[in-house]
């Protein structure tokens, strides 16, 4: 099964350190991994930091409380956390049948351009309706850029690497075109920009008054799942993973009202959030699900087994391709209010580094984006220190944390010499 | 204390440890200069740890190496090839695209700068002919038959200088006929004094080929004997631990209605070449239809043409009277055909999913499995434990990933699977290659049950043995032709083979 | 905030765990400034080593923290359009007493944040908007632009200069008039070409602008974008330049680099933080002319044709340099003669004057 040839690295005198296929990786191990990665990062990064002039204590400290270190900087981060978590869920779903969509970045556009396509469209509609609508016209926006790679894979077998690739620059230069062309907004002076969304298309931030429908709907949900514990389930593991699960959410939902109203973080959070749960659901407990995981592991098997691979790639494509548009229709609704030329700085690629880190496990993304958003957060606003320090240091933390994946595979071996 | 400088590989007191298992157990093994050894056991015996702690792929826990009588310690494939061994895996490590000679100066520090092909070929051509393995240098690999390709890594290892020579299960790819060559290549190989060591669980070509054998069960040494004076019963009790049956006890069949009525098929290969022409049979409810025929004669390609796998170019496939020609797997499958696949771990199972998740790849659309779109977590660990009692799957549970089940497990898994869905046709694509005695006996005991409980099977085999022992007729294959069928009874495996070469029976005059 | 620290604690814990191992404080409330430190914070759309307008800013930056006591400053550069408002938010929570946004791209985020801070002073450069708590400042840089034209006009042989315009917006269009009339007051011939490169700062297209116009005939280069890139290309092809925004652009090529109007923002950042600590802030737009030194014409270099340091020495003829007449160069009188534009319609610039040998683009301007 495994080609395990053991990989030689250089030889040190007296000594030869290599590396050997791990037959069995411990539970502890791929979370270990990360965390220790990230210490090296750190470390590493202290260099160009020193480099500057800067204390590298201080300006890790500095970084860290711009991410975490006030409810605002919380709030910024879960900003910058949103669209990686819908992207990231996208992504990681078509990674799981091994459908390489790296195409997130231009469905993300095209997710800005469905909804806005619906808001600009019907400008004067009451929020509770136009923003469901433009919910649909990102999703569908996403997912209609998400097909066509997905049917030239299944029909043709197009490499969709390389064409949900090339349709980001096609995305990104069609949303140029509209804010220079007939979206510019008249009074920008020339600014390549859209109109401002209307309130009614703007996605609310959270406030105190969320309670009242959040408390209602942890009700219901309490009912239902006390119907389910009572009438379904019968193993006693399964219920006590349920139960914590509800406590977990409810303790969630409130506390982030509580600490998180009359900031920016908006509905957004609930949508990414819902997404996850819609997704982890659909892998773990449905038929579909099912067969996204058997043709990801083994398409052969599929196949016999009857499961159709074309209508199936197609379906995940347009999927994730949905799930990054509704990561810009949440980035243009919640966040921006408009549309700028180039507005994402690349969440559609980062995504695929949030999806792998997360090990393609929905709930992984949410994590991995709060934290990745962290990083972005602290390391692009440093005040006083160059740009550049912060892309640095982004790009060792990435570097180290995807190169230690490797000793989650691998074990190193220090032999002493002949 | 011996000579050591006759043996040309001496390991002592090898232990080697994987997560749960000891693989070796301070195991001494010795080969001497010039002779073929056969390393036998059962699958799981460990006697492929032991030979990849010697090509320097694992690195042993505890214990000592010497080559040709000097104290070696082997850490990377690398120190392997500068001692003189070379290892053949049993899937081959070949740049599919790339031609004979590139693949094997593929890693050589020589030429270091210009590449003078011409020379490498004429050398490799040199030492094709010195140990009679025919190829051409200049072929690329994806154009060569399996066969072909094992000489290429013989070449390979050769060419870098080999003098030990250990190969991983060498014959479980080949036909009876590349085998054979196979051993003549070894036996020459030997006569020019080079060493041979080879893993096999296969009676039969150890004793024809192996001048000395060592039994290894369990990660441990059983012992060690010269072929000639050992015997097949006698190694087999000593892989398994216990006494053997060689027939399976199989009662007079009760044929009933044709299940499965194939009419002038024809399907083309991968290589969108002819590989089934003008293919009729039919298998009957409660029998056995036993196709024989060297491998890559077609086997495959009419197994997977009668699944739904492969599309039919010309003629009829019927089951049960009802015509399932060119329909979806999914369709075949609905009407009663169960399959059991050739490569279990390819195209039978998905390893990295659970033994429950695995058991309910054919039935996980319809209740009770699966309930509005959503699958039942209950029902499909109660058809899961179900299965594993009822077939005795050896298996930590029943949430364990498939991955670490043995290959015998495995088959099991795939056979309780299709079993169960009572299927009227069993498709089933060598069920017993690769598995132990043990499993082997398992495996066509349940298939002879199923044929009992009035299923049709068509068995695809290259072992003669197991189809006249199993099948009630035997079909015979050869380039995409029926030769012949035969009531397994008055079948004469000289007749057999003939036809497997291609000559018809007697009565008809060829073509 | 602080109440909130609680919940905190729970999502801050894996990073948290990290710092803790390199030995830091545990996260504490910023100590605040002492009350007379004026704490200012700069908003740069470019990096501060462009060699042009980011870098005057910052010698604006530097220059006041020099001349002005217990001034605390900070800067954030290479801040992009899209997350210009989250940055400017950012510098507003951490306690931020003057937040300058030193580009016309940053007005609208500017605008959207002052609101929500009316504590805190917001001056944005070049975008002419202005709220209760936001100042808008700027130079009358289109005078320096005339200037520059009158020593390019001198100095072209092939009567063809170009200019590398970088956003398409009403202040860009305003320099290129005001150098084209410049041109044409001392050679009437000339005619302006005109490339959009798109962007305040991109070197590559920078280049590639300069050499599309050179290959057209182009003898004199003027500088619109962000950096000396065009001034050195220009020198790489042995033509004549223009810099703009550093006065250090011609350092680039003292050779063939002719002269530069720059900014001086110093004394203008002195004021405006100077007002702010004495109360004395009012909103407000600035609009400085060339003779209160914000906006500065370089001394003509030795490349130049003979008489040029004269000519601009001598200035424009009438108050200002928008004074009729003059037509647009479809040929329309737009300005009669004794009148003069105002600065609404210098804000609003959408067409072009006689002598530019290009459109409009669509959507420039205020409808």
């Amino acid at each position: 099964m495994e080609s395990s040839r053991g990989r030689a690295l250089p030889r040190l005198r007296g000594f030869s350190i290599r590396l050997e296929p791990r037959l069995d990786v411990p539970r502890w191990l791929p979370y270990a991994v990360p965390v220790a990665s990230l210490i090296v990062a750190l470390i590493l990064g202290m260099i160009p930091m020193m480099m500057q002039g800067i204390n590298p204590l201080t300006g890790y400290r500095d970084m860290f409380l711009l991410a975490f270190g006030s409810a605002y900087g919380i709030s910024e981060t879960i900003m910058k956390a949103i669209p990686l978590m819908l992207t990231g869920l996208g992504v990681a779903l078509a990674f799981r049948m091994l459908v390489w969509n790296i195409g997130a970045e231009g469905q993300l556009y095209m997710g800005a351009f469905g909804a806005c396509l619906v808001a600009y469209t019907w400008p004067d509609t009451p929020g509770w309706v136009l923003l469901p609508l433009m919910i649909v016209g990102g999703f569908i926006g996403g997912a209609l850029w998400g097909a066509i790679p997905g049917a030239l894979l299944a029909f043709l077998g197009v490499s969709e690497i390389i064409t949900s690739l090339m349709l980001n620059y096609i995305a990104i230069q069609w949303i140029s075109f509209l804010v220079i062309g007939p979206w510019q907004d008249p009074t920008s002076l020339g600014f390549p920009r859209t109109t401002r969304l209307s309130g009614g298309a703007t996605l609310p931030p959270i406030t105190e008054a969320w309670y009242l429908p959040t408390v209602v709907f942890l009700a219901i949900a309490g009912v239902v799942l006390l119907y389910w514990i009572v009438r379904r389930t019968s193993d006693s593991r399964e219920k006590i993973k349920l139960i914590v699960g509800y406590a977990v959410l409810a303790i969630l939902s409130v506390g982030s009202i509580w600490f998180l109203s009359g900031l920016r973080v908006h509905l957004g959070l609930v949508l990414s959030l819902a997404a996850a749960a819609v997704l982890s659901v659909l892998l773990s407990r449905t038929r579909w699900g099912y067969e996204v995981r058997v043709i990801g592991e083994n398409a052969r098997a599929a196949r016999y087994a009857g499961m159709s691979l074309k209508r199936n790639i197609i379906l995940v494509m347009m999927i994730s391709g949905g799930l990054a548009g509704l990561a810009g229709m949440s980035e243009i609704a919640g966040n921006l209010h408009l549309i700028k030329r180039v507005f994402s700085p690349g969440y559609g690629y980062t995504a695929i580094i949030v999806a792998w880190l997360a090990r393609l496990n929905p709930w992984g993304v949410i994590l991995v984006s709060l934290l990745l958003g962290g990083l972005y957060r602290g390391s692009d606003a440093i005040p006083g220190a160059p740009k550049a320090l912060g892309m640095m240091l982004q790009a060792v933390i990435f570097f180290v944390l995807i190169g230690g994946e490797v000793l989650v595979r691998y074990r190193v071996r220090l032999d002493r010499g002949t | 204390m011996e000579d050591t400088s006759s043996f040309a590989i001496r390991m002592e007191g090898i232990t080697k440890r994987f997560p749960g298992v000891v693989a070796n157990n301070s195991i001494d093994f010795a080969v001497r200069q010039g002779e073929i050894h056969a390393l036998l056991g059962e699958n799981g015996a460990g006697k492929t740890t032991l030979m990849k702690i010697l090509a320097g792929l694992y690195q042993p826990d505890e214990g000592q190496i010497w080559i040709d009588g000097r104290a070696a310690s082997v850490h990377s494939p690398r120190d392997a090839i500068d001692l003189g061994i070379g290892m053949i895996h049993q899937h081959f490590m070949l740049v599919e695209s790339h031609t004979v000679a590139e693949n094997i100066i593929l890693g050589l520090d020589v030429p270091r700068f210009v590449l003078n092909l011409e020379k490498v070929e004429r050398e490799i051509a040199k030492l094709a002919d010195q140990y009679h393995l025919l190829v051409d240098p200049g072929a690329r690999i994806w154009q060569l038959s399996v066969g072909e390709q094992q000489r290429i890594e013989i070449l390979k290892a050769l060419y870098r200088g080999a003098r030990i020579l250990v190969m991983d299960e060498p014959t479980a790819v080949l036909t009876p006929q590349e085998a054979k060559q196979l051993f003549n290549t070894l036996r020459s190989m030997v006569a020019e004094g080079h060493t041979v060591v080879f893993i096999s669980h296969k009676l039969g070509e150890v004793m024809s080929v192996a001048d000395r054998i060592t039994v290894l069960r369990r990660g441990e040494v059983e012992a060690t004997v010269q072929a000639s004076e050992t015997s097949r019963q006698d190694l087999a009790r000593m892989m398994v631990g216990r006494e053997v049956l060689f027939r399976v006890g199989k009662r007079e069949s009760e044929p009933g209605d044709v299940v499965l009525e194939i009419d002038g098929l024809g399907a083309l290969n991968d290589k969108g070449l002819e590989a089934l022409r003008d293919v009729s049979l039919t298998v009957r409810h409660g029998e056995i239809l036993g196709v024989a025929g060297v491998a890559g004669n077609g086997q495959r390609e009419l197994a997977e043409a009668i699944v739904g796998l492969r599309p039919v170019t010309r003629g009829q496939i019927r089951v049960d009277g009802e015509g399932v020609t060119n329909r979806t797997p999914r369709e075949v499958m609905d009407r009663g055909v169960a399959y059991i696949p050739a490569d279990r771990i390819g195209s039978g199972l998905v390893v990295n999913l659970s033994v429950a998740e695995n058991l309910i790849l054919k039935c996980y659309r319809d209740p009770p499995i699966c309930n509005w779109f959503f699958l039942d977590g209950d029902a499909i660990s109660g058809h899961a434990q179900e299965l594993v009692r009822a077939y005795d799957v050896m298996t930590p549970g029943i949430e364990t990933r498939t991955r670490l089940l043995s290959g015998g497990n495995l088959q099991k898994l795939i056979l309780a699977r299709e079993i169960s869905s009572k299927p009227a046709l069993m498709v089933s694509v060598y069920p017993t290659r690769g598995l132990d005695v043990g499993a082997t006996e398992a495996v066509r005991r349940l298939l002879l049950e199923q044929r009992d409980a009035g299923g049709g099977i068509l068995l695809i085999s290259e072992d003669l043995d197991e189809l006249l022992s199993m099948s009630d007729r035997i079909a015979v294959l050869y380039e995409g032709r029926i030769m012949g069928i035969v009531e397994s009874q008055e079948a004469r495996v000289e007749a057999l083979g003939l036809m497997m070469a291609g000559t018809a029976p007697e009565e008809d005059g060829g073509e | 905030m602080v109440r909130k620290v609680g919940f905190l604690v729970v999502v801050a814990i894996s990073l948290g765990l990290v710092l803790a191992a390199c030995g830091t404080p545990a996260p504490a409330p910023e100590p605040e400034p002492e009350e007379e430190v004026m704490k200012a914070a700069f908003v740069y759309v470019g990096p501060v080593g462009d060699h042009g307008w980011t870098f005057a800013h910052d010698e604006g930056r530097q220059y006041l923290e020099a001349n002005v006591d217990d001034v605390e400053t900070t800067y954030l550069e290479s801040v992009s359009d899209v997350d210009a408002e989250a940055r400017i938010r950012d510098l507003a929570e951490q306690g931020y007493d003057v937040i300058f946004t030193t580009s016309a791209s940053f007005r609208d985020a500017t605008a959207a944040v002052a609101p929500e801070y009316p504590d805190v002073i917001f001056e944005n450069c070049s975008g002419f908007l202005t709220d209760e708590n936001m100042g808008s400042y700027f130079g009358r840089m289109y005078q320096a632009k005339y200037l520059a034209g009158i020593v390019a006009g001198m100095t072209t042989e092939n009567d063809k200069v170009g200019y590398v315009a970088p956003i398409q917006i009403p202040e860009i269009i305003r320099l290129i008039n005001g150098a084209t009339l410049g041109a044409r007051s001392v050679n009437p011939d000339v005619e302006m070409e005109v490339v959009w490169i798109d962007n305040w700062f991109d070197p590559p297209a920078e280049t590639a602008a300069v050499n599309s116009m050179v290959d057209a005939g182009v003898d004199v280069i003027f500088t619109g974008t962000d950096t000396t890139v065009p001034v050195s290309t220009a020198d790489e092809r042995g033509v004549w330049s223009i810099g703009y925004d550093s006065c250090e652009s011609c350092d680039a090529a003292p050779d063939l680099c002719l002269t530069t109007p720059c900014w001086n923002w110093g004394p203008i950042y002195a004021d405006i933080v100077e007002a702010v600590r004495d109360g004395t802030w009012k909103r407000d737009t600035i609009y400085r002319p060339m003779s209160e030194g914000t906006v500065v014409l370089t001394e003509v270099g030795p490349a130049a044709a003979e008489g040029a340091q004269a000519a601009v020495d001598a200035g424009w003829p009438g108050d200002d340099v928008f004074c009729g007449p003059i037509h647009d160069n479809h040929g329309e009188l737009r300005v009669a003669e004794g009148e003069c534009m105002t600065d609404m319609e210098l804000i609003c610039f959408d067409w072009y004057v006689e002598g530019v040998n290009s459109e409009v683009p669509e959507g420039v301007g205020c409808q």
